[in-house]
């Protein structure tokens, strides 16, 4: 009987290690970021009107990490992307990693129609 | 002695104050800000989220304080339908007040300030709905 139960304890362990350190729950993490509300594009920023306004944001750390993990594979032959950075995008959102400054993603909205927009340059 | 110096500080502040609401508007609206996510795959809410899968990976964000009230004010009251736009207050609390544009939904409620959520399927990048939309009024 103890042999089972000894079984048993070790097959739950086994279980819980296979899971990872951190078995998925429905939790929210924090994470920290940085906005932007300006009219114009990106690359020319003007104060924002009625007619033109928008918000890119900016993430980094965990979130920007697993974030990047589930969008790959790595953009290639695109301006940024070489050796140190590695970029990923789907859509508007986009992804990079580089040993010097660790995860980030950026993506923003037009908030006049509500779509997604991109919160980078690139 | 004091009091004058404390006045003419008190004034010189709200001079600067002013001035600087008036030039610097625009710029106001960025700064760095803490909030909360969560990477989950099914639909935002307890019930039916489940662990991310590969094709099927989501990530909503939460928002407060002032990265949310500018998000809030932003997105604006103007009823418009056609956008999928526009602020209404819940049934259940009318002191809640809800804005939403498109997948982007803010409140303010009178208990805990402003509030916004939205996110991204990750596996095709098109934003979708953060926090549910049920949790509005909650």
């Amino acid at each position: 009987m103890k042999k089972i139960f000894a079984a048993l304890a070790l097959m739950a362990c086994g279980a819980a290690l296979a899971r990872g350190a951190h078995p998925w729950a429905f939790e929210y993490r924090p994470f920290t970021g940085s906005y932007n509300i300006f009219g114009g594009t990106l690359s020319e920023q003007v104060p924002p009107t009625k007619r033109s306004k928008n918000i890119a944001y900016y993430v980094k750390g965990a979130v920007a990490k697993q974030m990047f993990e589930a969008m790959g594979p790595d953009l290639k032959d695109v301006p940024g992307a070489d050796g140190e950075q590695r970029i990923r995008q789907r859509a508007h959102v986009n992804c990079s990693f580089s040993p010097r400054d660790g995860y980030s993603c950026s993506f923003g909205f037009d908030l006049i129609t509500g779509t997604s927009i991109a919160g980078t340059e690139c | 002695m004091l009091k004058r110096v404390a006045i003419t500080l008190g004034v010189s502040c709200c001079l600067l104050t002013a001035g600087g609401v008036v030039s610097a508007a625009w710029t106001d609206m960025q700064g760095d800000f803490p909030g909360q996510y969560i990477i989950y795959g099914g639909y935002p809410d307890k019930e039916s989220a489940r662990a991310p899968s590969s094709g099927d990976t989501k990530v909503a964000f939460s928002i407060r304080g002032r990265a949310a009230k500018d998000l809030f004010d932003s997105i604006g009251p103007a009823p418009r339908p056609e956008l999928s736009r526009g602020e209404e207050r819940c049934e259940t609390n009318p002191k809640v007040r809800k804005r939403r544009l498109e997948t982007i939904a803010c409140r303010h409620h009178p208990k805990d300030g402003y509030w916004c959520t939205f996110g991204f399927d990750l596996s095709t990048g098109l934003a979708v709905w953060g926090k549910s939309g049920d949790a509005m009024c909650d």
